[in-house]
């Protein structure tokens, strides 16, 4: 799966996980560095998720079976 | 005298018309306390209604039995709708019943203990079936009114919390006859229309018993525990606990609360993607890379200076050689005013007796070189050292 693709919820996983790899700093810098352009893009997949909001309200309409915007008011 | 008989079934088929025709007993209201209830494998429910006074045998046939809004018991405290009918095999009148109907707090309760009792034994409220929520759902359902404060609350939590989620409303009756039956009809139609959904809030806000009491209906109870997709229950506040809550994967208190559990809060979440901003994370990268390269600066150096320091001791150590090597070189004796002596033939003439009167001779400088005649042992020499 392209790294695009992917869900918030994948990406802040692999986000974490990769991060938590790169503090330990086990690893030889190079193999770092590699881990750190990874961060860098799932960092920017998950801030982008949260930067902007996106809400659907839908109402069901068990009569006809079809959905439409539910009004608030 | 022949008296004029009629046979038992026509007695009773006369008593059955006159029941039938009577318009007080095709649609009684009966109160009453129930006993002796049994329930008939094939699904068929009897009993007796009871007072200080007398009692009735009571039907409720098992097409009625799942339309019922309450669990019976015996001891409870019930009104019950039906007509009286003869059943003329047993020779007996019975009230049919059609619905039945519970008042006060204490038939309520006794009726909640008494499903609650039943459905436990069949495991509906098992942890065991119980499913996770999801932690980041894309889309939630919720079965309640659409006009009622739950909805309101709930979007307004959603909104709040987590504004990238969708919501599907089903719309249904929260309180009264049939809300049981349209909850449950609401549950089976999300899960099988909208089997994408990450989770479902059935619930409604507060209010008295009765008003809550279609969340204890049984109808709502399996509809819940059949769902495919979790449940969370929502039902009037913190105090309120109704069976839709213990068969449901997770009880929320409130409406408010069902959707706190359901999403999680933004700030969080933009705190948890911060920590690993390429900032923070390219903090600790920088300083191992100056780290790094001031090891390899420090081992430049290093290795620049052993080299040195060889190269120094190699160069003392040829300098020294070629001292030595000048030391002991003839030429550099020659340079300090002495001579070498040869025979024509290159041999060097270290005594006198090597070199006999007439012997020729090269004699080396270190300017150059001279032929000379030996004139023999030098005796002038020596007179001349007798001299001084």
């Amino acid at each position: 799966m392209s790294v695009e693709k992917l869900s918030f919820e994948e990406a802040l996983a692999r986000l974490e996980e990769k991060s938590a790899r790169l503090r330990s700093g086990e690893l030889p810098l190079e193999e770092s560095l590699k881990l750190y352009e990874e961060c860098v893009r799932y960092h920017d997949i998950c801030a982008g998720f949260l930067a902007e909001a996106r809400q659907k309200i839908e109402l069901y309409r068990p009569g006809t079976g079809e959905t439409e915007e539910f009004d608030e008011a | 005298m022949a008296l004029r008989s009629i046979s038992v079934t026509q007695l009773s088929a006369y008593i059955k018309r006159l029941i039938a025709g009577d318009p007080i007993l095709s649609g009684v209201i009966v109160k009453g306390e129930i006993s002796k209830l049994t329930r008939h494998s094939s699904g068929h429910v009897y009993f007796t209604l009871k007072d200080s006074g007398s009692r009735i045998s009571c039907f409720l046939p098992a097409d009625r039995v799942p339309l019922l809004r309450y669990e019976l018991e015996d001891g409870m405290e019930i009104i019950a709708i039906g007509s009286v009918s003869l059943y003329e095999k047993g020779g007996y009148y019975s009230l049919n019943v059609r619905s039945v109907e519970v008042e006060g707090e204490g038939a309520l309760s006794a009726a909640f203990e008494a499903l609650k009792r039943r459905l436990e034994a069949e495991g509906l409220f098992d942890p065991r079936h119980k499913k996770p929520l999801p932690p980041f759902p894309k889309r939630i359902g919720v079965v309640t009114s659409p006009t009622g404060a739950a909805i309101r609350d709930i979007l307004t939590t959603l909104k709040r919390r987590y504004p990238f989620v969708d919501v599907l409303i089903y719309p249904c009756l929260v309180q009264g006859d049939g809300a049981a039956a349209q909850i449950a009809e609401g549950i089976k139609t999300l899960n099988e229309r909208f089997p994408e959904l990450d989770l479902m809030i059935v619930g409604r806000g507060g209010g008295s018993a009765e008003d809550l009491w279609c969340f204890n209906e049984e109808a709502v109870a399996r509809a819940v525990y059949e769902s495919e997709i979790p449940v969370i229950s929502a039902v009037g506040h913190e105090i309120d606990t109704v069976i839709c809550d213990l068969a449901a994967d997770v009880r929320a208190a409130t409406p408010t609360a069902a959707a706190e559990l359901a999403v999680p809060h933004v700030l969080d979440l933009k705190d948890r993607v911060a920590q690993c901003s390429p900032e923070r994370l390219s903090e600790r990268l920088l300083s191992r890379i100056s780290m790094a390269e001031l090891r390899t600066e420090h081992a430049l150096s290093a290795a620049y200076s052993a080299a040195n320091d060889r190269i120094a001791a190699l160069s003392a150590r040829l300098l020294a050689d070629l001292r030595s090597l000048e030391a002991s070189d003839p030429l550099a004796v020659l340079a300090r005013g002495f001579a070498y002596v040869t025979d024509t033939d290159g041999r060097h003439i270290s005594s006198p007796e090597a070199a006999p009167e007439g012997t020729l001779l090269r004699v080396r400088f270190s300017g150059g070189e001279i032929g000379a005649v030996s004139r023999g042992a030098a005796e002038g020499a020596k007179e001349d050292d007798d001299e001084c």
